[in-house]
């Protein structure tokens, strides 16, 4: 019996995640979608089809379906002008999402080779810090994005200062899409320096052996072992671009409108119909693209085996003679800067600054507040401390549920590709949607054998931020354990060990990178999420920091930046800790 | 009240499931209705306040639903000073519930046949009420205590209430006397007089003096964009307000989100001008900002007020109390403070504001009004049209 | 020690026959060798004893005792990999006493215990604190099997543990193997696509192809009497000719030459190979030449076509003066490789390529007399 794992656990964790997803997500979200499909009880099309067959949300496609003919006469006389005159709001909105998804791979990769090649004091720090801008509430970036690249902003002084003339970005598509980069580009680089760290230097250097150059070799043997990676960073920029919102409203502006801001306004005009067609429409897209991304993603695990024991590549350091590469990874640098730290720079210039110069007035503000709030207003450190408190539930939650998910997904069966899409959902269903439904499905709640349930205060959010974040876990670990060698766990078992113990005491330490991964992106989303928990917040007992930082948000920016600063503090150090307590394996 | 006990016990012994329950489904959509349906997962967060005010608050709890910034802005909100006030003028204690979604919530729990958990909603605008008779298949005239099934507030019986005739005449935007307007303000543009200068009617933003000058908001994020596009509509009519709006788009006019979006990119010198409140200057100064970028203008002399009263739930039990705070919400007194802290001005005629608080408010020549039947009709064809145009750009 | 029984055992994937109808036994203690070329199934049919792969029908059986349903940590079965599957998590000593925590050490000793015994006879002694990823490829090869050894497994499965070391590397360590093997007498069942290797070390080897077993038998029956043309290409250099019987006769003629290695096969007996019937000598037509062959009746029947088999080793080079009269051809001489003990030439006949392997030191050249006794030949039913 000793070291026999009860063969249970697996069928508690797959009955746990599953009971868990369907109250904090399926069950709620089905009652928002069913009103696309139903009418007074009936079932009916009607909602989605007005969608499609609108020039409005589909432009071109619904000219071309009311009238093929004239629609193709005016494709052979003008074909470009004929497709891209009008978009409609879904293509646009996948438009944009395209481009987002470009730029976070352009200005994503150069990162990954940064963090995976070379080697600088500070490296582990700056790869724990990739993850922030994920934990930004929308509004910050907002703030942070206008005062960097606003017509005053601090880039424009820069130029001005070297005589290099004005950029005026905002309310333009580009700044929409570089805002949409600052969110999702890191995500691209931590997941592709994952997987350029977990290249065999042995692949290489028989590569090279054979007779390789060192740009044959990369192409041959680092390349497809990073094509998996990049495409998850682009397939997820992309997919979170285009589920984009407030962002977009805040420095695009109404024109650059994508189907996410079409569907709160429905819904804040209570309009479920629409919006649930239009939701409905869009998860599909987001799904659908998840779908095919996980069929290429399992047409890869052939080309990637034999994980565990490989030697990682050396790295060279970043400092040194000026070699053209040293050139262009300072250039790389300077965008960074640019891009990722101006506006974080910004806005805690922002935040120190008024009128008059230096103040620390909006951090007196914050302690002001912690000292004389009412009890239904939200103070600083009670925010702190739910953040930290909600965001380490939903780690203990997701990454458990998110490693289960991520095994069954590698198990061979049929369909398994449409249960991981599926299991996904949560990153690809509109934040708008799920809001509403964790409103009716979880505040209002649900009748069951004549008692009414409902499900709010810590125990919800947490649930509800481990469901939002458990796709990351399984995302950065699904890659790993396909690639994993199954003959170590085979070894395992033969020598007798469970299933459930080969896979803790073999998998599990193999993959243990791709878990704290996982972990630091569970504790972003925890820590950035707004939605679901002013929803499901039984008041302001369990209001978190980006709550703080919305409702600080008067006429002066001030007090909110404070706070937004207090965030990015409190999450650095979560982070720093995270990896740094999980790097010895501490967190088992 | 049993059930009461049954939240404390559960709230007490576990923190972590404070917000899991299971409660007997009530017969009928109107539920019971006692107070004890304060302790709903809304207002458990005020658990604290009750213990400390209770004491002296008497028996009586009035739940008072309210828009977020009315408890909690960073700059100043009155729904401390209310509580504090009522509390220690009346044998009763003030809970006050801000569900995130504000009067949506409600509507929703309406529809979904959920008790409203609420006796009172303080801060009811007409397109707001507009929605939820919509919403709910009410009118005005339909509406009565109990006649109209589904209904959400009830009229409010005006003998009770204290200082009602002192009210506004030109504020009360329901006929049914369902909300009682307690405070009001304008919608106007804000500008940097040392950038550009004032613009006088809306053709003038037409002008290449004014390109690129002007950022709005979108109509249904807010009350500022809402108000500015009726006063659009009101200047060019049903029919032209959309070539307008076209125009005005040509000319550079960027329309954001909320208003804090637009605010801050105001803020930050991104444009001259913003739409916003005609109170802006009473904010600059208590800041000690430079007014000369806080200047207010109005557009053909005119602005759409934005007006919010108080309503009572149908539901509630407590509509002597709610009357007791409405009366107490509209006396000159606390008029007078809840528009200072609001920043706005006071619904009646007898409310003495503070002088230099007074200067500071600019107040259009003419208000420009859109009746609860007009905006009942048109209101939501006229925002989608709207959003259509801008959107489909 | 333990008798594994496999029984009418088929493995598919969708279309594909991964395992076609395999049984066969092996007796306790034994080493027993799957050889065959890439794909033919033997690591499926190793991975289906272990318990990784479930059959789609038919068992295998441990002492009679069916395995089916039993998960491979309760079957007692140590496995060592090609690529040893080394965790390398863990350091030599971690590796060699994971089984332990989950099974007693043998004998009562304590797990340090058997751990530092078992890395002694793996000639390890003193590396348990090591990192797997330091030690050569022989040394990991070892520590796998120390650590399929160390809870001391009923059944130990190798699958094709030697194919990534160099040569020398690997005919020194599987004279090791198979010392460690029979000084356990642990049942073992090798995987090697090596038919030299499958010789070498075995007890009893199976050749396999296309998921079907085409012949079991001692390493010497398996050489000198292929059941099969597979078999007789497989296992060693082979020359073979088809032919037709042109007469069959029983009793020995003039000229049976003396005993050969295939005549000291038989008496040993081997009852998996084909039931040996009658013995005969038959006469078989390649071409326009006679042969003389021994063999079973039945496989010779006047005008059946045939297999004649000749191992290159058999050819004997034909001076005037040899007393052999029968089985004689005249090949030409194409090109010759001095391997040392030996001298491998090949030769062409008439548009067929033979090979002959000689001791002689003189390298023949031109065209040349070869011949070979009608024992040392196999005929081969068509």
């Amino acid at each position: 019996m000793r070291g026999r794992l009860g063969r249970g656990l697996p069928w508690v964790l797959g009955l746990g995640a599953a009971a868990l997803l369907a109250v904090t997500f399926y069950y709620p979200v089905a009652t928002v979608l069913i009103e696309a499909v139903s009418v007074a009880g009936g079932v009916t099309i009607e909602p989605i089809v007005a969608v499609l067959t609108d020039p409005f949300y589909v432009g071109w496609l619904a000219r071309a379906l009311a009238d093929p003919v004239a629609f193709g006469r005016a494709l052979l006389d003008a074909p470009v002008a004929t497709l891209t005159g009008s978009l409609g709001l879904i293509g646009f909105t996948a438009y944009q999402a395209l481009l987002s998804a470009i730029a976070c791979v352009a200005l994503g990769l150069p990162g990954a080779y940064v963090l995976a090649r070379y080697d600088f004091p500070g490296r582990e720090v700056a790869r724990s810090l990739t993850i922030l801008p994920f934990v930004m509430p929308s509004i910050m970036v907002a703030i942070g994005f206008v005062s960097m690249f606003g017509e005053n902003g601090t880039l424009n002084r820069i130029l001005g200062a070297l005589g290099l003339g004005e950029i005026d970005l905002l309310f333009t598509l580009p700044i929409i899409i570089l805002a949409h980069a600052f969110y999702n580009a890191p995500l691209v680089t931590r997941v592709t320096a994952a997987a350029w760290e977990n290249v065999d230097a042995r692949r290489i250097e028989s590569a090279r052996s054979l007779g390789a150059s060192p740009r044959r070799a990369f192409l041959d043997v680092v390349v497809p072992r990073l094509l998996p990676a990049i495409a998850t960073g682009a397939v997820l920029a992309y997919v979170f671009s285009f589920m984009s919102f407030a962002i977009v409203l805040a420095l695009g502006g109404l024109g650059f409108a994508t189907i996410e801001v079409w569907v709160y306004n429905r819904v804040t005009q209570l309009e479920y119909a629409s919006a649930a067609a239009l939701a409905t429409i869009e998860t599909s897209i987001s799904l659908g693209l998840t779908y095919l991304y996980l069929r290429y993603e399992a047409s890869q695990e052939g080309i990637r085996e034999g994980g565990g024991g490989g030697r990682p590549l050396k790295r060279k350091p970043l400092f040194g003679s000026l070699t053209p590469t040293r050139v262009a990874v300072g250039g790389y640098l300077l965008v960074v800067g640019v891009v990722f730290v101006g506006p974080i720079a910004s806005m805690i210039i922002a935040s120190v600054t008024n009128d008059a110069g230096f103040t620390l007035a909006n951090y007196e503000f914050l302690l002001t507040r912690q000292r004389t709030a009412y009890a239904f207003q939200v103070q600083p450190l009670n925010a702190i401390l739910n953040s930290v408190f909600f965001a380490a539930g939903s780690l203990l939650l997701s990454v458990p549920i998110g490693t289960f998910v991520a095994v069954v997904s590698t198990r061979r069966f049929r369909g398994r590709k449409v249960i991981d899409a599926l299991a996904m959902a949560p990153i690809a269903v509109s934040g708008v949607v799920v809001g509403l439904g964790l409103l009716r499905g979880l505040v209002f709640g649900v009748e069951v054998w004549g008692y009414r349930i409902t499900v709010t205060g810590a125990l919800a959010i947490i649930a509800a931020h481990a469901v939002a974040a458990y796709p990351f876990v399984v995302r950065n670990l699904t890659p790993l354990l396909g690639g994993l060698d199954r003959r170590l766990t085979e070894s395992a078992r033969s020598l007798g060990a469970s299933p459930a113990r080969a896979f803790l005491d073999i998998s599990l330490p193999l993959v243990w990178g791709g878990v704290l991964a996982g972990a630091a992106f569970a504790v972003a989303i925890s820590i950035g999420e707004f939605d679901s928990t002013v929803i499901l917040a039984t008041g302001t007992e369990s209001y978190t920091m980006p709550v703080a930082v919305e409702r600080y948000l008067g006429r002066r920016l001030g007090p909110a930046t404070a706070m937004g600063c207090v965030l990015l503090g409190v999450t650095s150090g979560a982070f720093l800790v995270v990896e740094r307590f999980g790097d010895r394996g501490g967190l088992l | 009240m049993r059930r009461r006990e049954f939240l404390g016990g559960v709230t007490g012994g576990a923190a972590l499931l404070a917000g899991c329950q299971a409660e007997p489904v009530e017969s009928g959509a109107n539920g019971s209705g006692t107070a004890g349906n304060g302790t709903g997962s809304t207002t458990s967060g005020e658990n604290a306040t009750d213990a400390t005010v209770g004491e002296s608050g008497g028996d009586r709890t009035l739940r008072v639903a309210t828009y977020p910034a009315y408890l909690d802005a960073p700059s100043v909100s009155p729904g401390g000073w209310v509580k504090e006030q009522f509390e220690s003028t009346h044998d009763a204690t003030l809970e006050w519930v801000s569900p995130e979604g504000g009067i949506n919530y409600f509507i929703q729990r309406r529809q979904q046949n959920r008790p409203i958990e609420a006796d009172v909603y303080l801060g009811l605008t007409v397109e707001e009420l507009v929605r939820v008779d919509r919403e709910l298949g009410t009118n005005a005239d339909s509406s009565g205590g109990g006649g109209n099934q589904g209904g959400l507030f009830a009229p409010a019986e005006t003998e009770p209430i204290a200082n009602y005739d002192a009210i506004k005449s030109k504020l009360e935007f329901d006929s049914a006397n369902r909300v009682i307007p307690v405070g009001t303000s304008y919608v106007s543009l804000v500008y940097d007089e040392s950038a550009i200068e004032a613009p006088s009617t809306f053709a003038d933003l037409l002008e290449p003096a004014y390109e690129g000058a002007l950022i709005a908001e979108n109509p249904t994020q807010g009350a500022t964009g809402l108000r500015f596009l009726l006063q659009s509509i009101a200047a060019r009519g049903e029919d032209g307000y959309l070539n307008y709006w076209s125009e005005l788009l040509n000319n550079g006019t960027t329309v954001l989100g909320s208003w804090s979006d637009s605010y801050a990119a105001y803020s930050d010198g991104e444009a001259p001008m913003v739409v916003s409140y005609s109170t802006d200057q009473v904010f600059a100064e208590r800041a000690g900002e430079d007014l000369s970028q806080h200047q207010v203008a109005f557009l053909d002399d005119g602005a759409v007020p934005y007006t919010d009263g108080i309503a009572t739930f149908e539901e509630t039990d407590e509509t002597d109390l709610a009357n007791t705070f409405a009366s107490f919400m509209l006396s000159p007194r606390v008029q007078a403070r809840t528009a200072v802290l609001n920043v706005g001005l006071p619904a009646v005629t007898n409310a003495t504001l503070p002088k230099d608080f007074q200067q500071l408010v600019a107040v259009p020549e003419e208000a420009v009004e859109f009746s609860y039947d007009r905006l009942r009709g048109n209101l939501q064809g006229w925002v989608e049209a709207w959003s259509r145009q801008v959107a489909g750009r | 020690m333990t008798r594994i029984t496999v029984e009418g055992l088929n493995k598919r994937y969708g279309a594909t026959r991964a395992l076609d109808g395999i049984s066969f036994a092996v007796e306790e203690g034994d080493f027993f060798t799957l050889v065959g070329p890439s794909g033919c199934g033997k690591t499926t049919l190793l991975r289906t004893i272990a318990g990784f792969e479930t059959p789609t029908n038919g068992e295998v059986r441990f002492d009679g005792t069916s395995m089916a349903g039993v998960p491979p940590e309760d079957r007692g079965v140590g496995v060592v990999f090609q690529n040893y599957a080394l965790f390398g998590h863990m350091s030599v000593a971690e590796n060699v006493g994971y089984g332990l925590r989950f099974a007693d050490p043998p004998g009562g000793a304590s797990r340090d215990e058997r751990v530092e015994e078992l890395l002694a006879l793996v000639d390890l002694a003193g590396m348990g604190e090591r990192s797997p990823t330091e030690l050569s490829g022989g040394q990991q090869q070892r520590v796998a099997l120390a650590r399929a050894l160390a809870p001391a497994p009923r059944v130990l499965l190798l699958d094709e543990p030697m194919s990534a070391l160099d040569a020398g590397l690997r005919e020194r360590l599987r004279v090791e193997l198979a010392s460690i093997q029979s000084e356990l007498g642990v049942t073992t069942v090798y995987v090697t696509h090596d038919q030299e290797e499958a010789l070498a070390v075995s007890d009893r080897v199976a050749v396999m192809s296309e998921g079907r077993i085409e012949q079991v038998g001692t390493p010497r029956s398996v050489y000198h009497q292929p059941a099969t043309r597979f078999v007789a290409e497989f296992v060693g250099d082979n020359n073979l000719f088809e032919g037709r019987v042109a007469e069959s006769e029983g009793g020995s003629g003039d000229e049976t030459e003396g005993t050969s290695e295939e005549q000291r096969e038989r008496g040993s007996g081997s009852t998996e190979s084909r039931e040996m019937g009658e013995m005969t000598t038959a006469t078989i037509e390649v071409g326009e030449t006679r042969f003389r062959a021994r063999t079973t009746a039945e496989t010779v029947g006047a005008g059946k076509r045939v297999l004649l088999c000749v191992r290159p080793e058999d050819l004997r080079i034909e001076t005037g003066a040899s007393e052999t009269r029968v089985n004689r051809f005249r090949a030409h001489v194409e090109s010759s490789e001095f391997l040392g003990e030996t001298t491998r030439v090949r030769l062409d006949w008439g548009e067929r390529s033979i090979l002959l392997r000689t001791t002689t030191s003189a390298v023949p050249e031109g065209t040349i007399e070869l011949g070979f006794a009608p024992a040392d030949a196999r005929v081969i039913g068509g």
